[in-house]
């Protein structure tokens, strides 16, 4: 127990010491919220890996692969193919370059740039806090189990202890603490899952003898799909890996890398890190040889860490559930400090804020978000377990789309954009709540869908059919993202510091 | 079955996981020397 709480005390000191280094740093709100566009290649792809694996994909990941067996790996590799080497390759560059041109700090800042329609970004700014904060219960949750787990201390240890570490760097450092202590966050998560597998796999006597012992056990859980099923199987993959290209507190990591040139080698550095996305599913497979039945799959990775590691090793595993936690939680708090200072009050409500006040707010903001994630988790309330469960689909069917046909498609019209936000948002809550409101039973091999495929093929169908039939998007919108015409965000920022001057004509652009 | 006993359809996980760093080392490279041309 005393290594624990040894090795926990100086993980806890070093993020702390890092956040209080970074607030020295970050003295303007673009400095809190993207870090000043100023971070290298390492960091930013090390931060991306921390922020993408939760707790709850570790601890998840293992759930599913001690129930399903190692089919699961297929949903590892999709996270590395698709929501990471795909993401920044699509992505990364024109990201970086149109948020530049558009002088956007948040993707609703994006979406208001590129499309010039100050509802959609209040719209995606409203949805994405609201249902970040239900994600972040879900977080905060797993690393207190783990805490639970792992040393045996109450609940609500774990989530304070946790959440006050957090809510301290992230208050004080902004962006460029979440980044920093991310990426070590990032190495101690990668060390602590091969740790794991390779002593796991020393134990059972290698891969082979896993294929074996787990072919013994049910055949289904070596084959491909095995017991899941080609439905569940895909449909999860696509939900935690497309799912991440509409997700704020990765996109981010795009604003703000230093040059899009170091893209190229971020690119390879994210996803050699982002490879240890198989290493959760396979240990839960191992779990399933080495500790046999337990009451919860969600136990696996636990149960196999106590018996397979010494105090040294579940200190540091344990050391890495919460670093993946912490980072997650962290980066999804800048997201929301930012999107509600300045996407719904600066230029929601038409609040003028000096630069010093807004890096005030955006503390605050971030602290006062930040406690009420930490209060709902202490007891959280059935609904929000239940909304846990699709909140990333509720905002990848916002963002998805909006995001990717903003960088690749001049058209796309901004009435379309909002609609398909909308309509995304809708379909997929409406899916998900189904069984509940007393209509008729949904056949059988549409009933297994999950609400992301739902809320995205909606949202997709309605911002292309919008856009075939709607107004394209303003010329001059688009001419700026291009880059062929001054920021339109700079105008609004520079009429915002002096009260008299003229609104820019982006203003005026809402079709 | 390929290694380790594991039938095809579950090690091609594997395989694409390998083939994914291949493609970001290579699209790195392609990259850097369509730029270094555009540069020229």
């Amino acid at each position: 127990m005393s290594v624990y709480v040894g090795v926990l005390v100086v993980y806890l000191g070093i993020l702390a010491m890092i956040g209080l280094i970074m607030g020295r740093r970050g003295r303007t709100a673009e400095g809190f919220a993207i870090g000043g566009r100023s971070v290298g290649p390492w960091v930013t792809a090390l931060s991306f890996v921390a922020a993408y694996y939760s707790s709850v994909v570790i601890i998840g990941g293992g759930a599913f692969g001690w129930r399903f067996g190692l089919s699961t790996l297929w949903v590892g590799a999709g996270n590395v193919l698709i929501g990471t080497t795909l993401a920044w390759i699509v992505l990364g560059r024109r990201i970086r370059r149109f948020t530049e041109n558009l002088d956007a700090m948040t993707l609703p800042g994006f979406f208001f740039g590129r499309y010039g329609s100050p509802r959609a970004r209040i719209f995606s700014a409203s949805v994405t806090a609201l249902f970040l904060v239900v994600y972040n219960v879900s977080v905060l949750k797993g690393m207190a189990n783990a805490f639970e787990v792992l040393m045996d201390l109450p609940y609500w240890v774990g989530v304070v202890l946790s959440g006050v570490v957090i809510l301290f760097y992230t208050s004080v450092g902004g962006y460029l603490a979440v980044v920093w202590t991310s990426m070590v966050q990032g190495v101690v998560m990668i060390v602590a899952l091969t740790l794991l597998t390779f002593v796991s796999l020393q134990r059972v006597g290698g891969m082979s003898a896993v294929v074996e012992r787990l072919n013994a056990i049910d055949p289904g859980l070596v084959h491909t799909p095995g017991a899941w099923g080609w439905a569940g199987l895909i449909s999860f993959t696509l939900i935690v890996s497309l799912g991440t290209w509409g997700m704020p507190q990765l996109i981010v990591r795009f604003y703000s890398i230093k040059k899009d040139s170091m893209l190229r080698i971020g690119t390879v550095i994210v996803t050699l890190g982002a490879s240890v996305a198989m290493l959760p599913y396979l240990t839960g497979a191992i779990a399933r040889v080495l500790v046999g039945d337990l009451d919860s799959a969600d136990q696996a990775i636990p149960a196999l860490t106590r018996l397979v590691l010494n105090d040294w090793g579940g200190a540091l595993f344990l050391a890495g559930v919460v670093a993946a936690g912490m980072s997650t939680f962290a980066g999804v708090l800048i997201i929301i400090s930012s999107s509600m200072v300045r996407d719904v009050w600066v230029h929601g409500l038409g609040r003028r804020l000096e630069p010093a006040t807004e890096l005030r707010a955006n503390r605050i903001m971030s602290l006062a978000v930040g406690l009420v994630s930490l209060l709902i988790a202490l007891k959280p309330p059935a609904l929000v377990l239940v909304l846990t469960a699709f909140s990333w689909a509720v905002i990848a069917s916002t963002n998805l789309w909006p995001l990717l046909f903003g960088l690749y498609w001049k058209r796309t019209s901004p009435r379309a954009t909002l609609a398909s936000m909308i309509a995304g948002v809708v379909s997929a809550l409406l899916w998900q709540a189904w069984p509940h409101l007393g209509l008729p039973a949904l056949p059988p091999a549409l009933a297994g869908l999950h609400g992301f495929v739902v809320g995205t093929s909606v949202a997709l169908v309605v911002i292309v059919a919008g856009t075939l039939v709607g107004r394209p998007a303003p010329e001059a919108c688009v001419r700026r993202a291009w880059g062929s015409e001054p920021s339109a965000e700079a105008g609004v920022d520079a009429a915002a510091a002096v009260p008299l001057g003229p609104r820019p004509a982006i203003e005026d652009l809402e079709t | 079955m390929p290694l380790f006993g594991l039938p095809w359809s579950t090690f091609a996980a594997f395989l694409v996981l390998a083939a994914t760093i291949v493609l970001a080392v290579v699209w790195a490279y392609a990259d850097g020397r369509r730029n270094r041309r555009n540069d020229r």
